[in-house]
């Protein structure tokens, strides 16, 4: 590890509702200002689906197998989704327009895909997938910032985009496998998730971490080995980084959902997982299908009235203690 | 070198274009070095880092949670700066109850995270103001607050001169859930003797089935009580997105080790982290919750002793006439709520303890040893049991019969029976939706059937639904005027039907024969049943009004056939439409007066509804923007007013019954005597005088954000320390009767309407749906993750994070059927109306149905044409019974629902 010490984050799929309070939480906390009212540097997003921004895997970035920096592509304003705003002051003070409407007819958004997945009815699927900045330990970013303007934190692995340093080059936008690097027309400058910071700082959690309602979200450094990322990361090996093969590393890790059984013609339920395995692979790697099997089998220990660290881990009894900040 | 002096050099290189350029030169070398540079050693120019530090600084934390017809009911810190809210967290700081459960933080939803943003938009009302061109034409101008409550209070005193008491609507609708803002405007209805709506069957929110069977629908679940559940099945329920700060108790249970079962006619977001999703069919819950019974029984996966013990199941029925034997039947002047056992250990009929009738408050069996199965015969009268008529009922559901019904394959069904069976611990976990289906009755009674059966009650499960009612007998004082004079209440459903026309449009709607054929009765059986339900008194209704003061609620939103509603009702209310409102909403368009409230952050105030044991406490962070005032201070504006002018007209008290309506004594009244004048007054009022809140100060349960509820909390039984909540302990363990008419969990109902439509016991029927109608798709609105109701559904925040524009759900194979695309605008209609929205793809839902998510605004859809306009409604006359035991007008409990799931479309591209 380059650095003296990493924060990380590890996401339970398996829990998280799809409520966007995460989203909410960080757009108020950082975004709804100063020329960021575009950006999510956190976002949920429905899987299988397009992403956020639209398609954003299929731009490119990160780095080959040889480990050179590959430049993608970076996104338009339409595939981030057009902040639309309402004339609530003609359409409901003043009576001159006719109804509360956007401003401009909406055609995408950052969550347009809702709820939508694939499948025929009623072997449907989907779950929730939420993203921030993965703070990577080889951040494609930072290898692809001309100004070397991009840097991590030795205390804390934290990947910071120098506000003052930064002259909107934008090669981090492309660089970005996630495309979780965003360019500030107003400033002319590239901003992203700072995973707080300022709250880090002061001891306590992100917004997205802290104000989670579903509970998914562990805090804790990488090297901590009584904290809950070595146990869901390292110890059990349930939490999975996404697209692995990009070659950034990430720091942010993801335990996989999940499904109940598909049905069959006669409306029984079947023996088969409605989320094909192949598909979560092709998010998280190879290590799902042994991480799904951990989970099940820990699952069944406590049904049968037994013990289970994962499990007790994955509850969380004290959300206080899902956060370990030093 | 660089790492030196770069900031230095920066400053002058603002100053000296050949510093730029020389200073870009030297970067750009750089860039020649390796990444590691950034990467693994130390950056040295950190003090920008101050940029984002700064912009997470405040002047002081407040306290707030919201109060809105959502029970999550979560405790936030307020961040103010310059006296504006930026931004809110929830505190996160509830005390762990046992260390063997979850605690509750943080609790909250992306609606509260984004209310310091929603609180300062443009639709909020800021001013009072008063109607200058036609009603709902947009033409207000700005007013005095003691000039616009002056006119108000002279238009109140003109109608009770004109009609005298009984004419005035003082309706509070649900947004209204705090203590304050609640108890200010149900007090002036109370003195006033205003008409107030039940809030849970105006919008169909009432779990029926559960108060027949269980006497009290309120007595439910604290979502903690979840996790040591080892069965839960959820009907009519999308915990993931109507229950956010509750669902992680489900997915937290689930890795304890409990099964997860989700019936639903859509794959919802709670579906997805099942075990099991069972596709039923649309509205055939009480088909697959009879034909689970069928197993039970038939399979022999009941428990005989808390049968005997808990249900009315071993109570004797008359073979003759179907009627319950009672003590008036045997006995010259004996009680109709008394009733008989079979003991098996003296072959004789003994009367039961612990019903209506009986002085013996215990179901304690005591030696008794009731038949469950037989035939007897009691002074020449031949009996049989309840159990042999729900047995006899469950015999015509095998699920093999259902399967077609319901949809789910027969041995689907007999497995999850006997998993459900075999339980510890099983919940049947049943949303508000049950409420809007004609056959949710059904649903509620047959569910709790299947729960009795196996024993499933107290600490081993029951039916959670949604709803679990604290003991605040100071709040409800306050609110109802120490109970010395009452608002004329009355039931939510049939009120906005009978006074709405409604029954006008379904007869036009609806085809008499296929109604009568899905639900049972049709129209004019319909009519009858409840012109018999207000005749016979079983549940008041109190005609035309004159004038209406509306509090927190969107009645021109919510309810059915909803702009022949808005006409008939401004039609009626001809005098007098006072709304009182935080925003701009779709009733508030149409009033005469609007008088602008506080909203959640700018008022101090209490809240003990939701479903855990903790008061949350608003400690105003912020004074209400514009001229708005906190709820309770313009009903003591509003109150002074009507004093002041009905003491200069010379006014005195109007006899209402046995109480008088002393306009001229209002003001007096409604303050205790200048006592409780403000918000602060009224919450630290309610503070001190609150046994269940322990003694505490308002000071210190501001500091901390909460109040944690002592034992008295409970209703039915005590708070328990360090456990959950689980309903009905006092019954199962120290055998306190139920409130129905045998004291027991309730199967039998002889009453007359149930009599007529075959309901004597737990079956199944239909709702009404496309089959009654002339359209061919079925169509559900459920709720939305989005918004609570019409609450911040128009917030822009929220909208950014959907379609930007009301949308409906569809199938992708049905789309293609009708040549809708993706995103592309579509208009949905029958013969009740018509509007048009965007189209959304859904795989997940069956192509036989059209979803749209409920609560947008009207004034949000294209031409200002709502959904609500193609929603037609009924009455379900179960509803309506009264004059038998636990069955009668009980606000909150027991009366008819607002049905919202009983319409048939069509849609098409537009």
């Amino acid at each position: 590890m380059a650095v003296k010490r990493q924060l990380s984050m590890v996401l339970d799929l398996n829990k998280c509702i799809g409520c966007h309070t995460c989203t909410s939480a960080c757009k108020l906390q950082w975004t709804n200002r100063n020329g960021r009212e575009y950006m999510y540097w956190n976002n949920v997003e429905t899987r299988p689906g397009t992403g956020y921004p639209k398609n954003f895997h299929e731009m490119g970035g990160g780095f080959d197998q040889d480990g050179a920096l590959r430049i993608g592509k970076e996104p338009s304003a339409e595939d981030y989704g057009v902040p639309w705003e309402y004339n609530y002051e003609e359409a409901l003070m003043t009576g001159t327009d006719p109804w509360l409407r956007p401003n401009v007819k909406p055609t995408w958004g950052a969550n347009w895909d809702e709820d939508e997945g694939e499948g025929d009815y009623p072997n449907s699927y989907y779950f929730y997938l939420p993203r921030l900045c993965n703070h990577c330990e080889n951040p494609a970013c930072l290898a692809a910032c001309s100004r070397n303007a991009i840097y991590k934190r030795q205390e804390d692995g934290i990947v910071l985009i120098d506000q003052e340093r930064c002259r909107g080059y934008r090669y981090c936008v492309s660089a970005c496998p996630y495309k979780k690097v965003y360019f500030n027309e107003e400033i002319s400058k590239s901003e992203k998730c700072i995973f707080c910071y300022p709250r880090i700082e002061k001891g306590l959690p992100t917004a997205c971490a802290k104000q989670c309602v579903g509970r998914i979200r562990w805090i804790g450094y990488r090297d901590d080995e009584d904290g809950p990322i070595h146990t869901l990361v390292d110890k059990y090996k349930v939490a999975l980084p996404l697209y692995p093969e990009m070659g950034t590393k990430p720091n942010v890790f993801y335990v996989p959902p999940l499904s109940p059984p598909k049905i069959d013609e006669a409306g029984g339920a079947t023996a088969e997982s409605r989320v094909p395995l192949d598909y979560l692979e092709s998010l998280f790697g190879d290590g799902v299908s042994a991480a799904l099997e951990t989970i099940t089998a820990e699952r069944a220990k406590k049904a049968e009235g037994g013990e289970s660290e994962l499990m007790d881990t994955l509850i969380g009894y004290r959300h206080a203690e899902m956060f370990k900040l030093s | 070198m660089l790492r030196m002096k770069r900031r230095e050099f920066l400053q002058t290189s603002s100053l000296a274009g050949a510093g730029v350029l020389a200073a870009n030169k030297a970067w750009s070398l750089n860039r020649l070095e390796p990444i590691g540079d950034t990467l693994a050693e130390e950056y040295p120019y950190r003090d920008w880092e101050d940029l984002y530090r700064r912009e997470f600084t405040w002047d002081k934390i407040g306290k707030a949670a919201h109060c809105i017809n959502c029970i999550g009911n979560c405790a936030f810190d307020i961040y103010v700066k310059d006296g504006i809210v930026i931004r809110e967290e929830q505190l996160a700081k509830y005390p762990q109850i046992n260390p063997n459960v979850p605690d509750a933080n943080p609790r909250g939803c992306q609606k509260g995270s984004i209310h310091s943003a929603a609180m300062y938009e443009a639709d909020r009302l800021r001013y009072p103001m008063k109607r200058v061109g036609e009603r709902g034409e947009g033409k207000w101008q700005r007013m005095e607050w003691d000039d616009i409550t002056t006119e108000i209070a002279d238009k109140v005193i003109d109608i009770f001169e004109k009609y005298g008491p009984g004419k005035l609507m003082t309706h509070t609708g649900s947004g209204n859930q705090s203590m304050v803002r609640f108890a200010a405007p149900y007090r002036f209805a109370s003195l006033v003797g205003g008409v107030q709506l039940d809030i849970f069957t105006d919008v169909g929110d009432l779990n029926t089935g559960a108060h027949l069977a269980y006497g009290n629908p309120q007595e439910s679940f604290t979502s903690d009580a979840w996790f040591d559940a080892d069965y839960i099945m959820m009907s009519l329920l999308n915990p993931s997105v109507t229950r956010i700060p509750d669902a992680h108790y489900l997915w937290e249970a689930k890795y304890n080790g409990a099964r997860i079962v989700s019936v639903a006619p859509d794959y919802n977001p709670s579906s997805i982290h099942a075990d099991l999703w069972m596709p039923i069919k649309q509205g055939t819950d009480p088909f697959l919750a009879m034909s689970m019974v069928n197993v039970i029984i038939e399979e022999g996966l009941y428990k005989p002793d808390f049968v005997k013990e808990q249900t009315d199941l071993p109570v004797l029925v008359r073979t003759d006439n179907g009627k319950l034997l009672r003590e008036a039947d045997l006995v010259e002047g004996g009680s109709d709520q008394n009733f008989y056992h079979w003991d098996m250990n003296s072959g004789a009929a003994v009367m039961l303890k612990g019903t209506m009738g009986s002085e013996e408050k215990t179901i304690a069996l005591d030696g008794v040893d009731p038949a469950l199965e037989g035939t007897f015969t009691v002074e020449g009268i031949e009996v049989t049991t309840v159990f042999e008529k729900v047995r006899a009922e469950a015999a015509q559901h095998t699920p093999e019969a259902m399967a077609d019904v319901t949809g789910i394959a027969a041995d689907t069904v007999r497995a999850e029976a006997r998993n459900f069976a075999k339980a510890k611990k099983a919940i049947l976990m049943l949303g508000f939706n049950v409420g809007r289906y004609s056959n949710g009755i059904y649903t509620g009674w047959s569910q709790a059937l299947m729960l009795a059966l196996t024993g499933h009650g107290g600490k081993t499960g029951g039916m959670d639904t949604s709803w679990v009612d604290w003991n605040h007998g100071s709040w409800l004082s306050l609110a109802l005027y120490g109970f010395e004079k009452l608002p004329r209440l009355e039931p939510g459903g049939l009120g906005e039907f009978q006074r709405g026309h409604m029954i006008e449009h379904a007869r036009n709607y609806y085809d008499a024969d296929k109604l009568k054929e899905r639900v049972g009765f049709n129209i004019d059986e319909m009519e009858e049943m409840i012109d018999q339900s207000i005749g016979e008194g079983w549940m008041p209704y109190n005609g035309d009004m004159k004038g209406l003061i509306s509090i927190a609620d969107n009645k021109f939103r919510r309810n059915k056939f909803v702009d022949k509603y808005r006409e008939r009702i401004l039609e009626e209310v001809e005098e007098l439409f006072v709304d009182i409102n935080v925003r701009m909403d779709s009733t508030a368009q149409w009033a005469d007066y609007l008088l602008p409230a506080a909203s959640h952050y700018e008022a101090w105030d209490l809240r003990g509804v939701g479903f855990h044991r903790f008061i949350n406490v608003f400690s105003r962070p912020v004074e209400p923007i514009g001229e708005a005032k906190p709820d309770w201070d313009i009903m003591e504006l509003l109150t002074r007013k009507i004093q002041e002018r009905a003491i200069a007209r010379g006014i005195e008290g109007y006899q209402d019954g046995d109480v008088s309506r002393d306009l001229h004594t209002i003001h007096d009244d409604f303050t205790m005597n200048q006592t409780l004048l403000t918000d602060y007054d009224a919450t630290k009022w309610l503070v001190d005088n609150s046994p269940e809140m322990g003694g505490v100060s308002l000071e210190d349960a501001a500091e901390q954000g909460f109040i944690v509820m002592n034992a008295q909390g409970g209703n039915n039984q005590p708070i328990p320390v360090d456990e959950p909540y689980n309903p009905f302990v006092a019954q199962t363990e120290n055998k306190k009767p139920y409130e129905t008419l045998t004291g027991r969990v309730t199967f039998y109902c002889d009453h007359p309407t149930f009599e007529k439509l075959g309901a004597v016991v737990p079956t199944a029927r239909h709702h009404a749906g496309s089959e009654a109608s002339n359209f061919p798709l079925n169509y559900y609105s459920p709720h939305t993750r989005w918004g609570i109701h019409s609450n911040w559904r128009s917030n822009k925040f929220m909208l950014r994070l959907q379609r930007g524009e009301p949308n409906i759900y569809i199938n992708p194979k049905l789309a293609a059927q009708k040549g809708i695309t993706d995103g592309s605008k579509v208009r949905v209609f029958n013969s009740a109306g018509e509007f048009f929205a965007q189209a959304k793809f859904y795989p997940s839902l069956p192509t036989t149905s059209i979803m749209m998510e409920h609560g947008w605004e009207p004034h949000q859809y294209e031409q200002w044409k709502p959904m609500n306009n193609t929603m037609a409604t009924l009455i379900q006359p179960l509803e309506l019974a009264g004059g038998w035991g636990h069955l009668g007008f009980k606000l909150f409990k027991w009366n008819a629902n607002q049905l919202a799931h009983e319409s048939g479309v069509d849609v098409e591209p537009a």
